[in-house]
């Protein structure tokens, strides 16, 4: 019997070597010891490396007390499940898409700040770009070409993720509209307002993108943008309310009107948002009245009939000053709440129809609360933020092609779904900087996912929170909100196909 | 009658009312001198500027002049005398001629005369011996001191004062010289010598004593006047001379200066200047005199482990554990845990890549790789990591593909640096891997493991050996690569007969033979081996055209490492290389050139560089002359600022090779040491529009921040990190933001340790096999051979001061660490360090740090406290002292 010291792993133990047994028993006697398996143990501290299976011990320089080193391990390396893909691997565009780059900026050709971020803000809205998209020509009719370069540009910058120099659509723009082409005295373009230039696209594309076929291209204005696609996204539909304070007696008369946006007014007392829409609903105006057969003031009382996917809110902040001639601009503070109900503002015949889808989806809310708290563990929480993350990946390519496939299969219904419980979330904001509405700079602030915003400063596009987004409320020199862009509430999937059941 | 009028003017000096009088009048002198200086300048300023008391001065010595020419001896005599002790008695301030000297300066031409028709006897001699001094302010080139001195009395030598001693030993030195030349006898210099050295010696003198010594090649004599209080000056100056004086006189010098210290029994200090020479026998008598002294015999042995050699015919088992390295680990993880850096990293704690917004969803092979590495560079040495030796299998080799999967599987081998005993069974696993890569990396893993740390059961030769003749190609390079790292600098001649025949193979691809050469190179670095020599330059010849190819510079290199700062001795191999045509021989013999002369400074051969790199044509071996001027100026202080100049020349001028070399030429002048001068220029060449250039620039902006945690770099790497989101470059950002934590900033890369005195030729080795990859880092670091960045094992060190008692157990004391203080040539006892913090070791030290004891309670072994140092306790400790250190 030999005894030797064996050294495994900062341990050490005292083993007794039978020279008249093979190695083999000598490794069983490690195994016993250190549970690494035989085939796997690798003695060191013999002259010529490891020892073998076969080797004798006679052959070997043993001795008493002689230190050998085990190395070995029990442990099995184990591969993973699936293979992984490696980004080099993909073809360059998912790649990019994987990479969370940012979208593409848009280059300042001369204070086109005001167009930049108006284009930014409506490039938000999925279904615009795809009927954009499925748009197809129509000789003859005025804004055809504008469409075209539109049709170009939006291609350009849901596609590239280099600033886009949109020369061809600015040209065709000012074409169709000479007041944006408008020069300073040095030969320059001047900064246009940002709500005007809006404006003058959403009518261009309402006049080429009728609903049907079938009606007459020269209609009233009103009623052009009733009947078409951009009336289904963006036209709120009210209802007009004249009552004459000078005559109580005088019927008040009723008008049904489309707008594309929501006025905020903004004065001494507005602070909140709501409190500037609530007052621009309710104005007084001076009118001829046929009782009094003079001019009169009526009170005008608006009320929404109908809410569409999306609401444009413009904070009226510029006001002409006769003083300095220019438009000069309230920095008042208005907050904008990141969830905006309008409920408050429509007719009782609508708030009836959206009562119980409202209630439904509250219903559906708490009981979701309740699950959570029930899920102590927390992993429902994971999955869910998993699952935004993967929307957020998917958020640049995935919505426009199932929605075109849901245009195409003419599923109208769904694709201009109409608000149904009155409640928004803001997913644009555009804001001014600077004192006057003729100066300045725009710039679109766009929401990309939960607490994730981009900023396009013209070409530059960086990456915001919501605490960023808190800061545009106004006070200040710093932007300020001017257009906030909001869209209908996302409900789950699940309540939505509930509904179409119903119908 | 004469004696009366000789007397008058003697006394008149002295005496503190004369002086203040003289003060007041001179005063006066100057106000009515800007007086009249209104009225005329030129005429009157000569009169004026002289005092009454001067004019007397100079009336008296003009008189005595007069006299010493009488025809009478005895007159002359004594008026010699009064001009003598006139002389001497002057007082002489640092800025001002003494005015007996001023005033005779007319006189010297007629002295001169009068000597010369003079007769022989003691007044010639007596005007001989004022004429030396004379000649002194008469400021020709004649050295008429010494010649005056030598015609003179002979009377002692520091009657006249320090001023007048070293006046003449300057003279000397010249006159030493001509004599020479001439095949005069010197006899009468020497004895001269002999004269003035005991003077200086005793005088606060010592660099002008040994000055003097080593002109007239005299050094030996200094040990006569050595005693205990003056050999550390002398010491400290012979070593700084060494480094401007040509060979092989600086390797006598430092024989001197062991010789010294030997006397002293200044032992440690005698090995590193001996390692220094790095001579073996030496360094093994110096171990054989402290044989029984174990405590100093343990020191001795932390020295050379530091310096990774193993002194030869020495039986050195009871100090074998410490020669071995085997402790460093243990002695890492104490330092690691007393500041408490135990935990893990995450390469995204490095990255801060929360702060920017580019992060990453799929899984990037190439960033994958990176954070590999940089998980083991911060990891290194701590044995536990969050990817790769986690209790809970994290699986991430497996998220890196091919050649990726074998660095990330080999990076496990950096994390359990040193430690031999717990860090091979993390290992283990990798090696059943079926997986070639993997298990190929676990070879490489098992290597560099080992590096620098030896063990008798000597497992990386005997888990590696059996793999060299694998039939994988990728096996092998992995086994033998693993193996150069294991045992870098060893010198072990049984694996010069198990690698040398990979040589031969000539079925391999140049990759194989390229890293053969490297790790034979790193194994034998410095040994000149004939035999190895003559195997290299015939695989070059063998080789031909191959021998140009990028992986060939492998080979050249480990050529080079054999004569590593061996100088003259890789004279013959240079000759042989001669033979071999074209640009492979180009390369092999500048890197043998520039091995040879590695860390010398050796202005000419920087010189031969410059001219190669300036022949007006597009040769990319411009760049490795670059790097070659950086490797023979490095290490000392006044060559490294001379090579920032020239590379800002070059970089304005050069080629694009010359401009992709000098990044890396700066890394290498500076490793751990971040410089703020280089920083600049490194980060602006990181935005170079060249990406070989910006991508050197960014790896070297590692290298120098190495392992100092430097702040202002991490910033810079950051802002590069978001600047190159999408390219290439960002790899190299990566890799330099490991570096820059290399051990969570408590390790070092620079081959300089003992107060920047010793480069470590492994750590040389390391660095130089990793900048030489630079040199193409398009196809090596970036693409195929990146487990090249690993070579930097053989060059990592804690940079710590660790204070050990006599038993070896850890030792807290307060030190004093502070910025150094060049003190070589101060008289005195001077601080060694500035603006110092008080800390209880263990301690890091950076790179231009000093450490001192801050308590007398105990005496350390050696006197340069770096590295791990054994204290004993003092027997005159003051009582007082444990509070003294409180208060500090």
């Amino acid at each position: 019997m030999v005894k030797v010291n064996v050294k495994w792993n900062k341990e050490k133990y005292e083993v007794e070597v039978d020279p008249s047994e093979p190695v083999s028993s000598f490794k069983g006697q490690l195994y016993s010891l250190t549970m690494v398996p035989v085939e796997r143990q690798k003695i060191m501290g013999f002259k010529g490396g490891i020892l073998k299976d076969d080797a004798q011990w006679k052959d070997l320089d043993l001795s008493e007390g002689k230190n050998l080193m085990l190395m070995g391990s029990a442990v099995e390396l184990e591969k993973p499940d699936k293979p992984i893909v490696f980004l080099e691997d993909l073809p360059p565009s998912k790649a990019a898409a994987l990479n969370s780059l940012l979208p593409a900026g848009l280059t300042n050709l001369g204070n086109t700040c005001y167009l930049n971020s108006t284009l930014q803000c409506l490039k938000t809205v999925p279904e615009l770009l795809s009927i954009i998209k499925n748009y197809k020509p129509k000789t003859n009719s005025r804004y055809s070409n504008l469409l075209k370069s539109s049709q170009g540009l939006f291609n350009d910058l849901s596609r590239l993720h280099e600033p886009v120099t949109p020369s061809v659509f600015l040209n065709t723009f000012r074409m169709c509209f000479p007041r944006f082409s408008e020069k300073s005295p040095e030969g320059l373009y001047m900064q246009q307002d940002a709500e005007e230039a809006w404006g003058e696209l959403l009518t261009a594309y309402a006049h080429e993108l009728p609903l049907d076929n079938s009606n007459g291209t020269d209609s009233h204005s009103a009623d052009l943008i009733k009947r078409s696609m951009i009336g289904k996204l963006f036209g709120i539909q009210v209802v007009e309310k004249f009552t004459c304070k000078d005559n109580p007696e005088e019927e008040s008369t009723t008008r049904e009107e489309t707008l594309l946006k929501l006025a905020c007014n903004i004065t001494v007392e507005t602070s909140y948002l709501f409190d500037g829409l609530k007052k621009g609903l309710e104005e007084e105006i001076s009118k001829a009245s046929p009782t009094l057969h003079k001019d009169a003031i009526y009170t005008k009382k608006t009320l929404i009939k109908q809410l569409p996917k999306y609401i444009m809110v413009q904070f009226v902040r510029f006001h002409w000053k006769d003083a300095t001639k220019t438009k000069s601009k309230i920095v008042r503070v208005v907050q904008f709440p990141f969830t905006l109900d309008l409920f408050d503002l429509c007719t009782p015949e609508y708030k009836e129809r959206l009562s119980p889808n409202r209630k439904r989806v509250e219903d559906e809310f708490n009981a979701s609360l309740e699950r959570k708290r029930k899920a102590v563990g927390g992993d429902d929480e994971e999955s869910d933020k998993q699952g935004e993350k993967k929307a957020a990946v998917g958020d640049d390519n995935q919505p426009q092609s199932t929605l075109s496939s849901e245009y195409t299969s003419s599923d109208d219904d769904i694709f201009f779904k109409e608000n149904e419980t009155g409640k928004y979330e803001l997913c644009a904001v555009l804001t001014h900087q600077g004192r006057y509405a003729e100066s300045g700079h725009y710039v679109a602030w766009v929401k990309k996912s939960e607490n994730k915003w981009y900023k396009f400063d013209d070409r530059d596009v960086t990456e915001h929170t919501d605490e960023d987004i808190k800061k545009l409320s106004g006070g200040g020199d710093f932007h300020i909100c001017y257009l906030a862009l909001y869209r209908t509430l996302a409900s789950k999937p699940k309540s939505t196909a509930t509904i179409t059941e119903q119908k | 009658m004469p004696e009366k009028e000789v007397t008058i003017p003697v006394p008149a000096r002295g005496g503190s009312n004369k002086e203040e009088d003289k003060k007041d009048t001179e005063e006066k002198n100057n106000n009515t001198k800007t007086k009249d200086n209104k009225k005329d300048k030129k005429k009157d300023k000569k009169e004026e500027t002289l005092s009454p008391e001067d004019e007397k001065l100079k009336n008296d010595l003009e008189l005595l002049v007069e006299r010493s020419r009488d025809e009478k001896e005895e007159i002359a005599l004594t008026a010699l005398e009064a001009l003598k002790t006139e002389i001497r008695s002057s007082t002489s301030s640092m800025t001002s001629v003494p005015k007996p000297l001023k005033f005779l300066r007319n006189h010297y031409q007629t002295l001169v005369d009068i000597y010369k028709n003079s007769k022989e006897g003691k007044a010639k001699t007596s005007l001989a011996d004022i004429l030396s001094v004379l000649a002194m302010a008469n400021g020709n080139d004649e050295r008429d001191t010494l010649k005056y001195k030598l015609l003179g009395s002979g009377e002692a030598i520091a009657s006249w004062g320090h001023e007048y001693v070293k006046h003449l030993a300057t003279e000397i030195g010249v006159e030493y010289d001509i004599k020479k030349e001439e095949n005069q006898s010197v006899e009468d210099l020497l004895k001269l010598v002999d004269e003035i050295v005991p003077f200086q010696m005793t005088h606060n003198a010592e660099p002008e004593a040994c000055d003097l010594l080593l002109e007239v090649g005299q050094l030996s004599k200094i040990f006569q006047f050595i005693d205990e209080n003056n050999y550390s000056r002398v010491c400290l100056y012979l070593f700084k001379c060494s480094y401007y004086v040509p060979g092989p006189d600086d390797i006598n010098i430092l024989k001197v200066c062991v010789e010294i210290y030997i006397k002293m029994k200044q032992y440690p200090d005698a090995l590193r200047v001996a390692m220094k020479i790095s001579d073996p026998e030496l360094i093994t008598e110096i171990f054989k005199l402290v044989e029984n002294n174990k405590p100093i015999l343990q020191q001795l042995g932390f020295l050379v482990a530091r310096q990774k050699i193993v002194p030869d015919n020495f039986n050195y088992d009871s100090i074998s554990d410490i020669i071995n390295n085997s402790k460093l680990s243990e002695y890492f993880m104490n330092l690691a845990t007393d500041l408490d850096i135990r935990e893990p990293k995450l390469p995204e704690e490095i990255f801060q890549s929360h702060l920017d917004s580019t992060s990453m969803i799929a899984d990037s092979a190439r960033m994958n790789l990176a954070s590999s590495f940089v998980n083991a560079f911060v990891n290194a040495g701590f044995g536990r990591d969050k990817l790769m030796t986690a209790e809970e299998d994290t699986k991430w080799w497996y998220k890196n593909r091919e050649l990726g999967i074998l660095s990330t599987v080999a990076s496990t081998g950096m994390v359990v640096l040193w430690d031999i005993d717990g860090g091979l069974t993390k290992i283990d696993k990798f090696l059943y891997s079926q997986e070639k890569h993997c298990s190929n990396g676990a070879l490489m893993a098992i290597g560099m493991l080992t590096s620098g740390v030896r063990s008798e059961m000597d497992p990386a030769l005997s888990l590696l050996a059996e793999h060299i003749n694998s039939s994988n190609t990728g096996t092998r390079i992995s086994a033998i690569f693993g193996l150069g790292l294991a045992y870098a600098g060893t010198q072990r001649q049984d694996l010069m007969s198990l690698l040398s025949p990979c040589l031969d193979d000539d079925k391999e691809k140049m990759e194989f033979i390229g890293i053969v050469g490297l790790a034979l190179g790193l194994i034998f670095i410095g040994s000149c081996d004939p035999e190895l020599s003559t195997l290299f330059v015939q695989t070059l010849i063998q080789r031909g055209t191959a021998a140009s190819e990028s992986h060939a510079r492998f080979l050249h290199l480990g050529l080079g490492l054999l004569y590593l700062g061996k100088q003259d001795a890789a004279e013959l191999a240079l000759e042989t290389l001669k033979a071999i045509e074209g640009k492979g021989g180009e390369y092999a013999r500048l890197t043998v050139e520039a091995c040879a002369y590695a860390g010398t400074g050796n202005v000419l051969k920087v010189q031969n560089m410059l001219h190669f790199c300036s022949d007006g044509q597009e040769n990319p071996h411009h760049g490795l002359a670059v790097l070659s001027i950086a490797l023979i100026a490095m290490g000392e202080e006044l060559g490294s600022d001379m090579c920032l100049r020239m590379f800002d020349h070059l970089l304005q001028k050069g080629n694009v090779h010359i401009k992709r070399a000098i990044p890396l030429a700066l890394g290498l002048l500076s490793p751990s040491n971040p410089r703020i001068a280089i920083m600049d220029i490194l980060s602006k060449l990181s935005h170079d529009n060249d990406p070989e250039v910006a991508q050197g620039a960014i790896l070297s902006l590692g290298l120098i921040g190495a392992g100092t945690n430097n702040a202002r770099i991490g910033g810079m790497l950051r802002a590069l990190a978001v600047f190159y989101g999408k390219d290439v470059h960002l790899f190299f950002v990566r890799i330099a933001q490991g570096l820059l934590h290399l051990g969570k900033g408590t390790m070092t890369i620079n081959p300089y340790h003992s107060d920047r005195t010793l480069m470590s030729p492994v750590a040389v080795g390391g660095l130089l096999a990793l900048l030489h990859a630079g040199l193409d880092i398009k196809n090596i670091l970036s693409t195929q051979s990146h487990y090249l960045f690993f070579s930097i094992v053989c060059s990592m060190y804690p940079r710590m001061l660790m204070t050990l008692d006599e038993d070896l157990k850890p030792l807290p004391v307060s030190v004093r660490v502070g910025q150094s203080v060049d003190i070589v040539g101060l008289a005195g006892k001077p601080k060694t360090i500035t603006g110092f913090q008080t800390h209880t070791t263990p301690v890091l030290l950076g790179y231009n740090e000093r450490a001192e004891l801050a308590t007398d309670d105990y005496i350390p072994l050696t006197n340069i406290l770096e590295g791990i140092v054994i204290l004993k306790p003092n027997p005159n400790a003051s009582v007082t002292s444990p509070l003294a250190s409180k208060k500090n």
